[in-house]
């Protein structure tokens, strides 16, 4: 099999590959990225897994339109995350989500509350406080510590302005704050 | 204190997230869909093609014969036709319209009367009375003398002058009366007949007379008089 020269996120060397080559490039170096960023939005492997796959679809399609000016991460960031709310959004997903709850709100009630309390660990509270935000504070805070973007990067990759990116992160650390302290 | 949101990537990554990778199957989908977006449409079986236009074709006929259906289904409307009946909605000032409204609810619910049609032209005011089949001719004439000393009263009664504002009412009207019966059914048909009486008559809006005139091709003893 044909070995493809690993090119970093800044290289000039994408240009010099092949279509092919340039797409296995992309899943080398985001596909675990893009797969547990779209996770982080709709809360589902399977679903994940399949947004994952259309994000680099996507992208090889829209490969032409890609104009340099971000980095390819905040572009595939930005794809993923759009893919993920259009998915939200669509209306078989609201239908999926009331079938899903209702069997889930089925399941859970075998667990009693202290139990599952004990269960968790300090670190698991907060990875499930976090990913019990709204969506609108979750995706600012997930992209800031999760996935270590800069707010610069943040607004890019939402379509949002700078200074709303920040009131954004801090109400949603008020926000988690509040919730750990009740715990 | 240290933020506990810096331990966030370790936390997802070495927890919930460990076991959420893109395995190799999936990047297997991801090319073979790429590789399927390069590849031309695969050529449609002959099953395909005739199901299509088989289906193309029938939708087509029926929809031609929908449309022909729908014309069909439209009334044909002569352009006499249409012009009597603007002159008959327009051309009759509402006030006048009145008075021959009143007048046919009179003679229908009093008289043996099927019907009155009346169309103005200028000043000449001109009625179509159907009478029934079996209604004797001197009765008839009696029921149209009625039905014109009824207009000629109500004209008289009204007060043109102060209800200018009413339209262009009669100052001096010729009144024809046609009388015909009710195997006549349309008013083409009406129009396009020779009819059996023919009443000329005028009325002085002033003094409300009418002074009539009974014009018949069958019966020569011509018949005058004044009405008031």
């Amino acid at each position: 099999m044909k070995q493809i020269p690993k090119i970093n996120d800044h290289d000039k060397e994408w240009k010099y590959l092949s279509q092919e080559e340039w797409l296995i490039q992309i899943m080398d170096l985001y596909q675990d990225q893009v797969i547990r960023l779209a996770y982080t939005y709709v809360k589902d492997r399977k679903l994940a897994e399949d947004l994952a796959q259309e994000v680099f679809v996507k992208c090889f399609i829209h490969k032409e339109g890609f104009r340099n000016e971000s980095s390819v991460k905040t572009w595939v960031y930005a794809i993923t995350v759009n893919l993920c709310k259009d998915y939200l959004r669509s209306g078989w997903k609201k239908y999926i989500h009331v079938i899903d709850r209702f069997g889930k709100s089925k399941q859970s009630s075998n667990l009693t509350p202290e139990l599952t309390i004990v269960q968790k660990s300090e670190h698991e509270a907060l990875a499930d406080e976090v990913l019990k935000l709204p969506l609108k504070y979750r995706e600012v805070i997930l992209l800031y510590y999760f996935k270590e973007l800069s707010v610069q990067e943040i607004s890019e990759v939402l379509y949002k302005k700078e200074p709303t990116i920040r009131t954004l992160l801090q109400r949603g650390r008020e926000m988690l704050k509040r919730k750990l302290e009740k715990r | 204190m240290e933020d506990p949101l810096k331990q966030l990537p370790e936390i997802l990554n070495h927890g919930r997230l460990k076991s959420i990778t893109f395995k190799d199957d999936h990047r297997q989908n991801v090319l073979q869909k790429a590789r399927d977006l390069h590849k031309p449409p695969a050529p449609k079986s002959w099953f395909y093609h005739w199901f299509h236009q088989s289906l193309s074709l029938a939708l087509g006929v029926a929809c031609i014969i929908i449309f022909v259906q729908f014309i069909q289904d439209i009334p044909k409307h002569s352009s006499d036709d249409i012009k009597k009946a603007e002159e008959q909605t327009l051309k009759v000032p509402y006030a006048n319209q009145a008075i021959l409204t009143k007048v046919k609810h009179d003679m229908r619910h009093q008289h043996d009367i099927q019907s009155t049609i009346a169309v103005q032209t200028g000043d000449t005011l001109t009625v179509y009375i159907v009478y029934p089949d079996d209604l004797p001719s001197n009765e008839q004439l009696t029921l149209t003398k009625t039905y014109l000393r009824e207009v000629s009263h109500l004209t008289l009664n009204e007060p043109y002058g102060a209800q200018s504002y009413l339209g262009e009412l009669w100052n001096y009207v010729n009144v024809k009366v046609y009388t015909t019966t009710s195997n006549v059914q349309s008013l083409a048909a009406r129009l396009n007949i020779p009819l059996n009486y023919d009443w000329l008559g005028t009325i002085d809006s002033k003094n409300g007379k009418l002074t009539w005139e009974r014009i018949s091709e069958d019966d020569q003893s011509n018949e005058k008089g004044i009405l008031n």
